[in-house]
């Protein structure tokens, strides 16, 4: 079961990687589409990375849903039990 | 063309460009081009008399202001003779002007759009880097701020048109990482450097070079921009340039389908014509179908010129499918011709050289097949027949693997490709129903017995990843290319 701290920590991995914002530069309050400019495939890569990553089982619906980095860590956090 | 409703309310202005443009091509030598890697001079002014270089910019221009449909009917005519000029046009209409048209600043649109409409300047649009092909997030060009514009570095190849522009639409970043934006500069600005003609496979005759910019400065207004919230502005350009390389698959497409049946039909082997050998018949009725249904896809593209997101989808379904569609007619063609197809006069070596690339600029097939199955996975499938199999099996893997579904990269390239035939299809089925083109009902039942078997294709085609890793003897990557 993964910490969550670093649950946190892969979540900015992933979004930097794929935003190629740095991890320290992003904010909970970012809009993934808006302030990170992942467009609509890219922000369900990063989910499909995260699900993978944390073995995390979540829905397509689910994903769709999510609009920001807080409500990824979120979405995440519901998943491996810790909120 | 499809003269079927592309271009709605312009028909007659429309038919009578196409008049011209036919008149124009009675002079066109396309393989003495290729053989001189030139379009000559006098055949650039033509072109530029017949006003063909203004037909999509507005008419406070000096352009007739037509529709991309109007452009598309005018390069598939010309791409039914000379593949090179119709690239040239096509390039200027619409990657090369169309941000301008679209963005520019009124003082941007005033110093160019008058010389670009009338052929004095011809534009060029410089996105591929050495480093960046498909993958355009990673494009190294910077553009950074210079007093009061900017200052443009970086490194471009593959510049179709570039070696005899008069203006260039360079694809730059703000920061690492940033989306690209678009700028508008003059092959002759100091810093600018064009490198020598690329030697090609084919469209030879057309110009593509590599261009280096350094320290290129260019006064703000020369940065391009969509309005915020619209689709970004380099996917917009990209969807007329894909439209207009669509409607070039779609000439060099009927100009194989009718060297094809003409050989056929004249040729006899074993005491007939080979029109009437079963394998022949089935190949040509299946590429009638096939040209049919490109035609029709093209037209249904057109329709949505005006409206960024769907355009962007169709363009790439267009694209992908037009370009397979004409090369496989084409190397069937010469399959038909026998070794007389192997002989440059024929024509069919120049038609297969010119459409290799066609399956590889302004977006690699497989790139945008994989995009494409991405989109599917995110938007509504439409309820009509032709998408019945795609929606089956966008189903199947959201329930098998959930947000997990978007590192399937060879599920979503299926899905793509399904996508690609559904709209295919769907065009076809409606062209027939509603009297557009020269479709029929019996194309539309041979398009769905290929349909069927490139769907049982793409399922036996997708083996266990393990499987393939093993082959390979290393791990292959997963995500989308973006």
């Amino acid at each position: 079961m993964q910490e969550p701290q670093s649950v946190q920590k892969v979540i900015l991995e992933i979004v930097a990687e794929l935003s190629t914002s740095r991890p320290q530069q992003i904010k909970d309050t970012d809009r993934l589409r808006e302030d990170l400019g992942l467009d609509s495939v890219s922000s369900m890569e990063m989910l499909s990375m995260l699900a993978e990553r944390l073995d995390l089982d979540v829905s397509l619906e689910e994903a769709m849903q999510v609009n920001t980095v807080g409500e990824v860590i979120a979405l995440s956090e519901r998943r491996l039990g810790k909120a | 063309m499809p003269a079927d409703g592309a271009f709605d309310g312009e028909g007659e202005v429309v038919q009578a460009l196409l008049r011209m443009v036919d008149g124009l091509l009675s002079e066109v030598r396309p393989l003495r081009n290729d053989q001189h890697s030139n379009l000559p001079a006098p055949l650039l002014s033509a072109v530029a008399q017949a006003g063909l270089f203004g037909i999509t910019i507005p008419e406070r221009y000096g352009g007739s202001g037509l529709t991309l449909g109007a452009a598309a009917a005018c390069v598939r005519a010309i791409a039914e003779v000379d593949r090179s000029l119709a690239t040239t046009l096509g390039l200027h209409l619409g990657l090369g002007t169309r941000g301008l048209v679209l963005f520019g600043a009124p003082t941007l649109a005033d110093r160019y759009l008058p010389d670009l409409a009338e052929g004095r300047r011809i534009a060029a649009f410089a996105a591929t880097e050495p480093e960046a092909g498909s993958d355009l997030g990673a494009l190294r060009t910077r553009a950074e701020r210079w007093g009061d514009g900017w200052c443009l570095d970086g490194q471009k190849i593959y510049v179709t048109n570039g070696g005899w522009a008069g203006l260039l639409t360079v694809a730059a970043v703000e920061t690492t990482g940033s989306p690209p934006a678009l700028f508008v500069l003059e092959p002759s600005s100091p810093g600018v450097l064009i490198g020598r003609e690329e030697r090609k496979l084919g469209l030879r005759a057309s110009s593509t070079v590599p261009i280096s910019l350094e320290g290129v400065l260019v006064d703000s207004a020369a940065r391009l921009a969509a309005p915020v919230g619209a689709l970004p502005i380099l996917e917009q350009v990209l969807s007329a340039g894909r439209t207009l390389l669509g409607a070039g698959c779609c000439g060099a497409a009927a100009t194989a389908l009718r060297l094809a049946r003409a050989h056929a039909d004249q040729r006899r082997q074993f005491g007939r014509p080979l029109i009437g050998l079963e394998v022949v018949g089935r190949e040509i009725a299946l590429f009638e179908a096939l040209a049919a249904a490109a035609d029709a896809l093209l037209a249904v593209t057109c329709v949505f010129a005006e409206e960024p997101p769907a355009l962007a989808r169709r363009s790439a379904a267009l694209k992908v499918y037009s370009s397979e569609v004409a090369w496989a007619i084409a190397d069937g063609a010469i399959q038909i011709h026998g070794g007389l197809g192997v002989m440059e006069d024929t024509g069919l070596p120049l038609l297969l050289r010119d459409l290799r690339v066609a399956r590889i600029f302004e977006g690699a097939n497989d790139v945008l097949l994989t995009r494409l199955g991405a989109a599917a996975l995110t938007s509504p499938v439409e309820e009509a027949a032709p998408y019945a199999l795609l929606r089956g099996a966008v189903d199947e893997l959201k329930s098998a693997h959930g947000a997990r579904a978007f590192l399937r990269h060879g599920a979503l390239h299926r899905l793509g490709r399904l996508w690609v035939i559904a709209e295919a299809g769907a065009a076809l089925e409606r062209a027939v129903q509603e009297a557009r083109g020269s479709a029929t009902a019996g194309h539309v039942q041979i398009f769905q017995a290929w349909a069927r078997g490139q769907v049982l294709r793409t399922q036996e085609e997708l083996v266990a990843m393990e499987v393939v890793e093993g082959v390979l003897g290393t791990k292959v990557g997963r995500g989308v290319p973006s």
